[in-house]
């Protein structure tokens, strides 16, 4: 009797012991997420798959997307696949997908309505190949935000600039006190910064028309010569010298004071947010550059490599969805400084940063939100661009003239896109 | 009845590595050979796709008629030492060409991958050569066959060149298998009747007409079963065709391995066998991949490499982008001021530590202690010396020098020359360590003779001393030159090809293309690097391999 009952009592127990050990699959996660602010982020996400039973790897990779996407790439092309890898909506895996090297995630957006909860479309739409579902969008950034510290303009007796002109003109008085009027990293910050100057300067419309239209008219045209001027202005409010190596270092200029402001992503505000700086009161951030609030739909997603170990696949699907539960959206977004993917939630804890950027997602005016520019143009395009934008910051002899031909050059060579 | 002891067989002659090779062993790995004829006859194996064996045993079939005539050659020309490689790498490239584009099976996503970097895909299917063709039939089958190839040619008028590579192996390989054909029944035969007389018929004379005669049957055989094959109409049945094609390529699989077997021991077989990973490698993993790097970047190949063919336009946007350009000029100061700067410096380095001081050892350490470093790293500590906001210019401001400029690494035109510096500072070392090995090695007398004739020093080392090393400045130099032609980290670490695109230099180029979404545009440049080097380095290797060699 005894003996029954030990025997079945260890059967229960070896019965639990196989249950925890087929439910906690370990799953590798890539991404470049490496910042205060984005670590304390991704740390969110951690905890919620750890807490669904599968275990979280965590396999940050420092630097950039543009050092990490090639990584990330050649690992699935080589047949070392993570579980599941960031990546940002757009264009950058459809290959991948059609090579068979990519998780299809229908089943799970199907059950889970993802097509009526997930906001804007366009998120969607861009994890949307051949009408099957392949990534999960898990916020949205913009990249149209000018931060500027309060302090150093009230210590010199300015009013805080309002947008971006105010700002291009307090940048002489900054200069004399021996402050860095505008802070800005190398690299794709620079090209970001252009970006947010095309947007800014030839307004939505003029953006949309060439890189997704392709309009050759519009990017050789009057509205784009304006907005290269505008460039060459930035450029001189930049010594090279100042110039930082990383996108964070450049915020972190803006928040101890040493610069007036910085042009930068909805990211930057996670940074201000680990600085304990309060909006409206430490610093202010100015959606489209104070001058048309905008918002483009840039973001992350997520993709799910193909497995063969069917553990693996069950630990993805289950991922996919914990990621775009709703408790779990708020507390990766706080941290985040982004947007949610769902209008569904509760964000009465969202800064006023976030609550701007909400105000717009959700009641947009026409034309407020558009498509990144991922979305609409190639990555080898991008990365010319890229190249070109960062060479005319950094060549003071290289005109304005001669730039919007070169530019001219690769949205004609662009390959069309599905 | 006779009993097989192969002890009784006489050894064969011949030098004493061949002799090593003893019956047993010789006769194990034939029929070792036979069975593995009569598997892949049984089951099919070359002739049905299998997957993963077809093109393995193709692979093998192709060694082997590399080894069996393998010896003409060597009489002829016996001093070629790759020409076994070369072999390898025509009757390939014939195979390829024969197969055109559906030579493996595979499927799933790898396969999928490796099939379309097969550098063959999209080569016309051959137009089947009609059952009552006759002679003149199959004249104008190959006529149309080459003639579907030259159109083919025509139509993707870039194509040109890898075509070429490929009509030029193509006929080199029918021209090898031509002479395979003629030569193989003998060897075949001569094999096949060794090996009976090692086993059945121990007191067999073999006869120059005897082998004569069983080479012509199995010429024969070979006809017919070829025939049979390509569906001539020899036979008034199928299934007698089949039977043809099934027995008849058994008994060439079998005498092709007994020909194998017994030319073995004169192509000296044990190293053969040895190399072929080694030749396998250089194939598939160097020239292969070369090749492949030529032929994908004609492609607009993005993020996946699909041969998607688009012409030289690759090569048109790369030598019209300012990105590349800078970096060709980079690259020209980095290789000339750079190998010079680290040159004369080490060589100087090497002089001063060759004049016997105290603490040689010491001051051996330190010039080559940089060396040790990682470029990455010594990027990241130069970078920090660079930087205004951090580094040399901070600090000799601190110490009261309040105006003093030191901004170059921010600076479009200088920066470069930050890179040079760091570089030099890292390689330096090595270029001692290289020199002052030369210098001892300059025999004492020399400088005996030297002083007693009353040169000075300095005339001593550069009329003297300098020609005498002439190997190890050459070797350095091509160490050097080579290193900084390949320079990437140390880049990327210290000013990540900025301010700008100030700082770029190709293989960064490479890289960053390669890997983010433009596979063309990045072979495209490798292609060009590929050149540089070439032109660089063939005519060095010439002057001091063959050439030297043939003085000597």
């Amino acid at each position: 009797m005894g003996l029954k009952k030990f025997a079945a009592g260890l059967a229960f127990t070896a019965s639990l012991f196989a249950m925890g050990a087929a439910k906690a699959t370990d799953i590798e996660v890539t991404h470049w997420w490496t910042s205060g602010g984005e670590a304390a982020a991704v740390a969110e996400f951690a905890k919620a798959v750890n807490a669904s039973g599968d275990h979280w790897v965590d396999g940050a990779i420092a630097g950039s997307g543009d050092v990490a996407r090639p990584i990330i790439i050649s690992r699935i092309l080589g047949g070392n696949p993570m579980g599941a890898t960031q990546l940002n909506p757009g264009h950058d895996a459809d290959e991948l997908i059609k090579a068979g090297l990519m998780q299809d995630l229908t089943d799970v957006a199907k059950k889970e309505n993802w097509d009526g909860i997930l906001r804007p479309k366009t998120q969607l739409a861009s994890c949307t190949v051949d009408g099957k579902v392949w990534c999960v969008p898990v916020n949205l950034h913009s990249a149209q935000w000018l931060w500027t510290n309060r302090h150093v303009y009230e210590k010199l007796g300015l009013q805080p600039p309002k947008d971006w002109n105010e700002f291009v003109a307090d940048a002489p008085k900054l200069k004399a006190a021996g402050i860095q009027p505008m802070a800005l990293a190398q690299g794709w910050p620079v090209g970001l910064l252009i970006q947010d100057l095309m947007v800014a300067v030839a307004g939505v419309d003029g953006f949309v028309k060439v890189y997704k239209d392709r309009d050759l008219g519009v990017a050789g045209g009057p509205d784009f010569a304006k907005v290269f001027k505008a460039v060459e202005d930035a450029r001189s409010m930049v010594d090279p010298k100042d110039m930082t190596k990383q996108w964070n270092e450049a915020v972190a200029l803006v928040i101890t004071g040493k610069a007036g402001g910085v042009v930068h992503g909805d990211w930057s505000g996670g940074e201000f947010q680990v600085a304990k700086m309060v909006p409206g009161k430490d610093y202010d951030c100015l959606p489209g550059l104070g001058l048309t609030p905008v918002l483009n739909t840039g973001g992350d997603v997520f993709y799910f490599p193909k497995s063969k170990d069917p553990k693996i696949t069950e630990a993805q699907l289950k991922m996919a969805s914990t990621l775009v539960k709703p408790d779990v959206q708020v507390a990766f977004n706080l941290k985040k400084g982004s947007l949610p993917m769902r209008g569904d939630v509760d964000l009465s804890a969202a800064n006023d940063c976030m609550k701007k950027g909400l105000e717009i997602l959700d009641h947009p005016k026409s034309n407020a939100v558009f498509p990144n520019d991922v979305q609409m143009l190639d990555r080898d395009s991008l990365n010319q661009i890229n190249d070109l934008m960062t060479q005319f910051f950094s060549t003071p002899a290289m005109t304005a003239a001669d730039v919007q031909k070169k530019f001219v050059d690769i949205i004609k060579a662009a390959p069309p896109m599905k | 009845m006779t009993t097989l002891d192969l002890a009784s067989v006489p050894a064969r002659e011949g030098p004493p590595h061949i002799q090593q090779f003893t019956n047993p062993v010789r006769y194990g790995f034939a029929a070792l050979m036979a069975l593995l004829a009569f598997a892949c006859i049984y089951f099919d194996w070359p002739f049905a796709k299998i997957g993963t064996f077809q093109p393995m045993m193709y692979a093998a079939g192709v060694v082997v008629i590399a080894y069996v005539i393998d010896i003409p050659f060597k009489k002829l020309w016996p001093k070629l030492a790759l020409f076994d490689v070369y072999i390898v790498a025509v009757a390939i490239a014939w195979w390829a060409w024969y197969t055109k584009g559906s030579p493996i099976d595979f499927s799933g996503p790898s396969g999928a991958l490796f099939t379309n970097m097969w550098p063959f895909a999209g080569l016309p299917d051959s137009v089947p050569l009609p059952a009552d063709a006759g002679f003149f039939g199959l004249i104008h089958w190959v006529y149309l066959e080459l003639f579907q190839y030259i159109g083919w040619v025509i139509q993707n008028a870039f194509q040109t060149l890898l075509a070429g590579i490929i009509i030029v192996g193509g006929i080199l390989g029918f021209l090898v298998s031509v002479v395979a054909a003629v030569t193989f029944p003998w060897f075949a035969a001569n094999g096949a009747l060794h090996i009976l007389q090692a086993t059945a018929v121990p007191g067999l004379k073999i006869s120059r007409n005897m082998t004569i005669g069983l080479a012509v049957a199995l010429g024969l055989a070979l006809v017919l079963a070829w025939g049979a094959g390509t569906g001539w109409g020899f036979y008034a049945t199928d299934a007698a065709a089949d039977a043809a094609w099934k027995w008849g390529s058994l008994f060439i699989y079998f005498f092709t391995f007994a020909a194998a077997v017994w030319n073995a021991p004169y192509s000296n077989f044990h190293s053969k066998i040895a190399s072929i990973p080694m030749m396998f490698i250089v194939l598939f993993a160097f020239v292969g991949s070369a090749f492949w790097t030529v032929a994908y970047s004609t492609t607009d190949a993005k993020i996946y490499p699909v041969f998607n063919f688009i012409g030289l336009k690759q090569y048109y946007r790369l030598f019209t982008v300012d990105v590349w350009s800078t970096a060709v000029h980079n690259i020209v100061i980095f290789i000339l001021l750079g190998t010079a700067s680290s040159f004369i410096l080490g060589f100087l380095l090497a002089v001063f530590m060759d004049q016997k001081i105290r603490l040689e050892g010491l001051f051996r350490t330190i010039y080559l202690y940089p060396f040790a470093l990682s470029f990455i790293v010594t990027g990241h500590v130069w970078a920090w010396i660079f930087s205004p906001t951090y580094g040399l210019e901070k600090s000799i401001r601190q110490f009261g020098w309040s105006n003093f400029n030191f901004a170059w690494i921010s600076d479009n035109d200088l920066a470069i020359y930050c890179v040079i510096i760091a570089a030099v500072w890292q390689g330096t070392g090595l270029v001692m360590a290289l020199m002052l090995a030369g210098l001892r090695g300059v025999d004492d007398e020399v400088w005996k003779a030297a002083r007693v004739d009353g040169i000075p020093k300095w005339r001593t080392y550069i009329q003297i001393v300098i020609p005498m090393m002439r190997p190890v400045l050459i070797t350095t130099f091509v160490i050097v030159a080579s290193g900084n032609f390949r320079v990437y980290d140390i880049v990327v670490a210290l000013t990540d090809g900025g301010p700008g695109i100030s700082t770029s230099v190709p293989s960064q180029y490479v890289y960053k293309y390669l890997f983010s979404g433009s596979i063309g545009q990045g072979l495209a440049a490798s292609t060009v690097m590929l050149l540089i080097s070439a032109i660089i380095l063939i005519p060095w290797v010439y002057v001091e391999f063959v050439k030297n060699k043939q003085v000597r």
